[in-house]
């Protein structure tokens, strides 16, 4: 069974520093550790390799449907939060207008996760 | 293009580009630009940030760090008559949240500490923590009234200034080049750092200490 209580801890330490989004790169590092989480605890429970940076997925073929829902959702939320995570430290004005829908998914991921965790 | 700028700046704004760069690009426009919009008179892979006025307004409220970068070093690729991107740069401020932002960098390297006592991959860690020395160093630069942004050069302005020998300001060079071949997924050509993420958690903390003694 995926061990996904890391990945849930640190989803909550993103809402946690989210309510100060003037510290941009705490909430980008967390969030960006958080999906790498997930990644990696897909990948061991597969015995795949384990990815080494957010943004790489590895799946296998067979996997179940329920880490194939996981990987697809963390990926959805890598490639909606670029626009979030830009380089600079203006990320106050952005957060405020990209974090509702960017919660929604964190909110889904994490019950997700939950459930396959108590599978 | 209704009130759309586009400004070059890193890298290959100040000429130190190498094959590793992307060409830094910042649109000012308050709606996402076209593909014939976007066709520049640059070379490389681009990387592509936009803002809107109101975000840019916003950031000149507190002399955003990244507005500095531009005033320093952009160059307009393409103005409006009334240079509107030059006008708010040209009124910017003090920074005002050089404590915040350290603080901010603490934070990350606790999360970094708590995060060796379980399963982690070193390779992102040791990203992580060589962006934050990266920040704390241009910072530092900036507070010193000499800002750089360069990705060596704001290590190697700093560091010496603080009593860093030369092999130590190298090392932390050699940090952020490391991430830097990781993120671009290229062969390693600098030390392994994989096995030291405690110690370098413990000499950027000492660094970032550094750098609030300036904005003390």
């Amino acid at each position: 069974m995926p061990e996904f209580a890391p990945a849930i801890r640190q989803l909550e330490a993103v809402r946690e520093s989210a309510g100060d989004p003037r510290t941009a790169y705490l909430i980008r590092s967390r969030l960006r550790r958080a999906l790498l989480t997930c990644a990696r605890t897909v990948a061991e429970t597969q015995n795949l390799e384990k990815p080494r940076l957010p943004g790489q997925w590895v799946l296998a073929e067979d996997a179940p449907e329920e880490l194939t829902r996981v990987v697809a959702l963390c990926r959805r939320i890598h490639q909606n939060s670029e626009h979030l995570c830009q380089p600079s430290e203006s990320f106050d004005v952005r957060w405020e207008e990209g974090w509702r829908s960017l919660s929604i998914d964190l909110d889904r991921l994490q019950e997700m996760l939950a459930t396959v965790e108590s599978d | 293009m209704s009130s759309a700028e586009i400004w070059l700046y890193g890298s290959a704004a100040r000429g130190d580009q190498d094959e590793a760069s992307d060409v830094d690009v910042l649109v000012a426009s308050d709606r996402p630009l076209t593909a014939d919009e976007l066709r520049l008179p640059v070379e490389g892979p681009i990387s592509l940030s936009r803002y809107g006025w109101r975000e840019l307004e916003h950031m000149a409220g507190y002399g955003s760090l990244f507005l500095h970068h531009l005033k320093l070093e952009g160059r307009p690729l393409r103005e409006q008559p009334e240079r509107r991107l030059r006008v708010i740069l040209s009124e910017l401020g003090e920074y005002q949240r050089a404590d915040l932002e350290l603080s901010s960098f603490r934070q990350v390297l606790d999360d970094v500490e708590h995060s060796l006592e379980g399963d982690f991959s070193a390779a992102y860690e040791l990203s992580v923590i060589a962006t934050a020395a990266r920040h704390a160093a241009i910072l530092g630069c900036y507070l010193l009234g000499e800002p750089d942004f360069g990705r060596s050069s704001a290590f190697r302005a700093l560091l010496p200034r603080l009593g860093y020998s030369t092999p130590e300001t190298e090392s932390f060079v050699q940090l952020y080049c490391f991430r830097r071949a990781e993120d671009w997924g290229e062969p390693v050509d600098q030390p392994d750092f994989t096995a030291d993420v405690s110690s370098w958690v413990t000499r950027v903390r000492s660094l970032i200490d550094e750098v609030g003694d300036l904005s003390a």
